[in-house]
């Protein structure tokens, strides 16, 4: 945390200027290099600049519509399925473009795992859920599958639930237990990083709480983001807070800064819950 | 009355009424086909009249009562070679003596239809057979013939006999209604019996024995009577080519237009206009067919292989291959927009879901989509082939017959004979039922094709579904 509060800003608002990021660079998981977003006219997401640290958890917050899953989706290119998307600017992640011509989607997808807001799980076994990904990676021997899907079920905490119907249909789980083998999933093929986009607003209090102490455990291997609506959440989860509306980012910086005195009326009206009164 | 309107059960009755009166009239359509089309198989007692003319004499007619009305009974004579007709009328009132007896015999015969009358002896070369056990002797020597004479078998494969009768296996001499006496050659005989002295088990045997036979053998020279196996070989055949065209075309076809093609202006256009031919009548197909299939590719494919001017044209005709083509063509539109609709159906949290893990979009289709849409894939399938399985219309312009000398699969190279004329069961229908000149004769068989007809595609819908439901089991693994 220390290390966290003694960082300043990440990015700010409409900086386009790149210097001062590249100074970063060698502990950057993700950066965002004026990246607009146009679902056919209408503007998504206006010049975002921003950078995220490794294995770190940054939170976006924002009100509904605001461009925070947009922007989450851009990070695995899970944009390009929607026909009338545009995008211009750029992604690095790990110090490589993604938008550059020629890039390989899938292995990035590989690399960036994530996890969505209604649990997923494909119509088929548990197991098979968490093999799904490992499979498509190549030919592994029944063994070592057997051990991956298992070390991955263990770090969501769900072997000791499932160990002994591993072959069941996965839609039989809970949401709760849905939503962690989604996590089990996207963990089990090793990605750097973890898009979560409101992974509990499904879910109840208690296999909310269970998940948000999966991802406090996870933070140690994997640099993640997460979208919420859930202020406290933010503020319980992340070391790196970013408030967007209406498509632009308004502000990013430390967590505990960002809610102790956020930088912008904005954001200071929507963390204190006076945003329903504020006109912009 | 607000409140039950509101609550929506007459709703629910109107739905379930609207499910009785489908599963009754699915119910009467089978019982009154099967009724009317087996009872003929049935071994019916045979009547001995003395019917009274209306100039004051009086005649013996021998006959199974068909039907019964009004003071009127139709009576089949049969006999056809003797007396002309196979059926008639009679008027009740005019019996004057009925009886039942018991020594009264039936003959099935390869041509000319069933023969009554009462068996007076064998013959061979001329002579009679010294035995009192008539009945037995002609058993004997009907096993002889259809064991020693395969002929008759011979004429299932070959579609119709080929009229040789063969060496001379003896005769029977019978005594018919008018009291004369006729000869029957033995090798014309296919079946005897007795219908009079039959108990009910024996009499069940044998409906079966000709039910079966009527599966197994084909038409009987004179195109009346007989069986229909090549027709149900021909729709059996023509149905599984039709599926081998159809399914890979239309589930691609569907895949492509959901899955690949741009969702633009185009596709619009393209599944618009796939819907609208899924409207287009089964005739319009048949003439599209005759003249692009048989005119324009088989005439070509005859000028090219054959030179021009070559008669008969092998492909320039109607064909198997033309005609499972067509209807191919036919039910493509139902499969493409089955093949969509499946597609359109899986959420897309299950791809995203996929797509996220790194999976291309062959992989997302191949792992993912594919097993999930499949069993709704083949439902659509299953459906459009059951649809254009009994579609007749398209089938008269392309090559279908009333009765076809070959098999269009048999053991000379190259064994599937796409160009030969094929028997239909639905073509049979119609052709028995409604372009018979002896329409009281071809009745029954007609209807019987028409339960066999449903039988067929009864059974092939069950094996496609049976092997849905094991790429169900599969997928969920």
């Amino acid at each position: 945390m220390s290390e966290g509060q003694q960082l300043k800003l990440l990015g700010s608002v409409s900086s386009g200027s790149s210097a001062g990021e590249t100074a970063l660079q060698g502990n950057v998981a993700v950066s965002v290099e004026s990246l607009s977003l146009y679902y056919g006219q209408s503007c998504a997401l206006k010049n975002i600049n921003l950078e995220l640290e490794r294995r770190r958890v940054a939170a976006f917050v924002g009100p509904s519509g605001c461009g925070k899953s947009a922007l989450l989706r851009c990070f695995n290119r899970l944009n390009d399925l929607i026909d009338d998307c545009r995008i211009e600017g750029d992604v690095v992640i790990e110090g490589e473009s993604i938008y550059g011509s020629g890039f390989d989607i899938p292995s990035l997808r590989r690399r960036v795992g994530m996890v969505f807001q209604k649990p997923n799980p494909f119509p088929r076994s548990i197991y098979e859920n968490v093999a799904y990904g490992l499979r498509l990676q190549g030919n592994l021997k029944r063994s070592e599958l057997d051990e991956q899907v298992e070390s991955a079920l263990c770090a969501t905490g769900l072997w000791d639930e499932v160990k002994h119907r591993l072959k069941d249909s996965a839609l039989a789980l809970s949401g709760g237990q849905q939503q962690r083998l989604i996590i089990a999933r996207a963990i089990a093929v090793e990605p750097q990083i973890l898009l979560l986009d409101e992974p509990c607003s499904a879910l109840d209090p208690t296999a909310t709480l269970k998940i948000e102490e999966l991802i406090y455990k996870l933070k140690d291997w994997y640099t993640i983001v997460m979208v919420t609506h859930n202020l406290r959440q933010a503020a319980r989860m992340s070391d790196t807070t970013a408030f967007f509306y209406q498509g632009e980012l308004v502000e990013i910086g430390d967590t505990a800064q960002i809610f102790r005195e956020p930088g912008n009326k904005l954001t200071e009206a929507y963390i204190t819950d006076r945003y329903g009164h504020f006109k912009a | 009355m607000k409140n039950r309107l509101k609550s929506g059960t007459p709703w629910i009755w109107l739905n379930a009424g609207a499910v009785a009166v489908c599963i009754s009239l699915l119910l009467v359509l089978i019982a009154v086909t099967a009724v009317r089309g087996l009872a003929q198989f049935w071994p019916a007692q045979v009547h001995e009249m003395l019917y009274q003319l209306p100039d004051g004499g009086a005649v013996t007619v021998v006959g199974q009562i068909l039907a019964e009305e009004r003071g009127r009974i139709l009576l089949r004579t049969g006999n056809r070679a003797t007396s002309g007709s196979e059926l008639m009328w009679i008027l009740e009132p005019r019996v004057l003596q009925h009886t039942t007896p018991l020594s009264m015999a039936v003959f099935g015969r390869k041509e000319g239809g069933v023969f009554f009358g009462k068996i007076i002896g064998v013959k061979t070369s001329g002579d009679l057979i010294r035995t009192r056990d008539v009945w037995g002797e002609l058993q004997a020597r009907l096993r002889w013939v259809q064991g020693v004479d395969p002929q008759i078998d011979q004429g299932v494969d070959q579609g119709v006999d080929q009229g040789d009768q063969g060496p001379d296996r003896g005769s029977v001499l019978v005594l018919v209604a008018d009291g004369t006496e006729i000869e029957l050659p033995i090798n014309s005989i296919l079946d005897a019996w007795q219908p009079n002295r039959m108990h009910y088990s024996q009499r069940l045997v044998h409906f079966f024995g000709q039910f079966w036979s009527f599966i197994i053998d084909g038409p009987h020279v004179d195109g009346v009577g007989g069986g229909v196996y090549p027709a149900i070989f021909g729709t059996v055949v023509m149905v599984l080519l039709m599926t081998v065209f159809l399914m890979p075309v239309g589930v691609a076809a569907g895949i492509y237009l959901r899955e690949y093609a741009h969702q633009g202006w185009l596709a619009r256009t393209a599944r618009v206009a796939v819907r609208s031919l899924a409207g287009v009548p089964s005739i319009v197909y048949g003439v599209f067919g005759l003249g692009f299939f048989v005119y324009t590719l088989g005439g070509g494919l005859d000028r090219l292989v054959l030179g021009s001017g070559t008669f008969p044209p092998v492909f320039g005709t109607g064909g198997l291959l033309w005609a499972s083509l067509t209807l191919a063509l036919l039910s493509l539109p139902v499969v493409i927009v089955a093949t969509e609709e499946s597609l359109s159906l899986i959420p897309r949290g299950i791809r995203e879901g996929s797509f996220a893990l790194g999976a291309t979009q062959w992989e997302t289709l191949r792992h993912m989509v594919l097993p999930i849409a499949g069993p709704g894939i083949l439902t659509g399938l299953i459906l459009a082939v059951a649809r254009a399985a009994g579609a007749v219309a398209p089938l008269v312009l392309l090559g279908v017959v009333q009765s076809a000398a070959l098999l269009p699969f048999d053991g000379t190279a190259p064994f599937l004979h796409l160009e030969r004329k094929f028997m239909h069961l639905g073509f049979h229908v119609y052709d028995a039922g409604f372009l018979s000149l002896n329409i009281d004769a071809t009745r029954a068989p007609a209807f019987a094709s028409a339960i066999l007809l449903v039988a067929v595609i009864f059974s092939l819908n069950f094996a496609a579904i049976r092997l849905r439901g094991s790429l169900r089991f599969k997928s969920g693994d």
